[in-house]
């Protein structure tokens, strides 16, 4: 399974002293607390989360802050051959599971999984890196965003059904953490 | 100068739509460069809508070829099928089967945004229509010439986030000097 890093809110204390040096080192500490707040620790939050699951066989849990969409005639952003959005209204930022074709069956899952990484987004490369999601075999691609962040591309095959989970800005921690809780059923 | 103008946009915005036309080569080989610039798009883009299970990929010729004619970007007119109707494969009764970029004055049914009954019959037709439709009078004559101005009044008010995600993030269209999401150009063509 696709092991996410979870990073840990620092706890950060001021140890009162009356020495100045020591009460510099501390506004000092706090203030790379301060800096390094960001992105928070949601794994408390995520058992609250609600679950989205899609008629294609996949289940991903979401916070209630991300706003669900598919395109504009899609009535039922749970259809299997539509894609679903979780856009985060305050940011612009979102996540994006598409269906793509399935896999032939003479068909090599590595090569089939780098061809679609290819030819699905037009945007440079700056890395990649073969995983498992959910214990099926994913490859995980940084692409060059449109700004200056990176996109992150996700693409995992089921059986033969292909999926394309793409990530706006590949640092976003919310959509780290609702990749690890991407299920297939 | 004009209430709104901000000094140097205006003079930027027009360097950089030349900027943004592809020029692959010059003098006597130009048009054998723009048929291979033409076919390398078509290629790319009919992949592109053949790994999504795409009925609009056949049509890649034609988008490109289309688009190029106009001064519009054909991985707008893709994108814009994309956030419609997940590149035509998501077309409601209300609105036809084959009306890929939800054209309000060609729908099956009025109903909801739909204004006019006058539904396409056929894939070729939706698409002549829409680039008709974005390079006439009501936007690029308007002045509006990206995505974000342009979807406002497609959609009327909605928002273009899904459309700027497909365009920008997968289809590379702000790989381009300039605006990135200023779409009124020819990617094989001056």
């Amino acid at each position: 399974m696709y092991q996410l890093s979870h990073p840990r809110r620092n706890h950060c204390r001021l140890v009162p002293s009356s020495d100045r040096n020591k009460w510099v080192s501390a506004v000092l500490l706090m203030g790379m607390c301060l800096a390094q707040a960001a992105p928070p620790d949601t794994s408390e939050d995520a058992a609250k989360w609600a679950t989205f699951m899609n008629k294609a066989g996949w289940a991903i849990k979401y916070p209630a802050t991300l706003k669900v969409g598919s395109c504009r005639q899609c009535s039922d952003p749970t259809a299997p051959d539509a894609f679903v959005i979780f856009r985060d209204p305050s940011t612009g930022e979102s996540m994006m599971i598409e269906p793509l074709i399935e896999k032939p069956a003479d068909q090599n899952i590595t090569k089939w999984l780098q061809g679609l990484s290819q030819t699905t987004v037009a945007n440079p490369r700056v890395s990649d890196e073969s995983i498992f999601l959910d214990g099926r075999p994913a490859l995980k691609v940084l692409n060059k965003g449109a700004d200056a962040n990176e996109t992150l591309n996700i693409y995992v095959i089921n059986g033969s059904k292909t999926f394309a989970i793409r990530i706006s800005n590949a640092r976003n921690a919310v959509y780290q953490q609702m990749l690890s809780t991407f299920r297939f059923s | 100068m004009q209430p709104g103008l901000v000094p140097g946009r205006f003079h930027a915005h027009f360097v950089r739509r030349a900027d943004r036309r592809a020029k692959p080569n010059s003098g006597s080989a130009a048009s054998t460069a723009t048929t291979s610039c033409a076919d390398t798009e078509t290629a790319w883009l009919s992949s592109y809508l053949s790994q999504r299970g795409s009925p609009l990929a056949s049509l890649a010729g034609s988008i490109v070829a289309e688009s190029d004619s106009a001064g519009v970007d054909d991985r707008f007119i893709a994108a814009l099928a994309g956030a419609e109707s997940t590149y035509g494969k998501n077309t409601l009764k209300t609105w036809g089967q084959y009306n890929a970029r939800s054209d309000s004055q060609h729908c099956a049914i009025k109903a909801g945004d739909c204004q006019a009954v006058n539904p396409f019959s056929s894939w070729s037709q939706a698409l002549s229509a829409a680039i008709t439709n974005i390079t006439g009078p009501l936007y690029f004559g308007a002045g509006l010439v990206t995505t974000d101005a342009m979807y406002e009044l497609y959609s009327h008010g909605g928002s273009p986030s899904i459309l700027n995600t497909i365009y920008l993030n997968q289809m590379g269209g702000g790989l381009i000097p300039g605006n990135p999401k200023e779409v009124d150009f020819s990617r094989c063509t001056n």
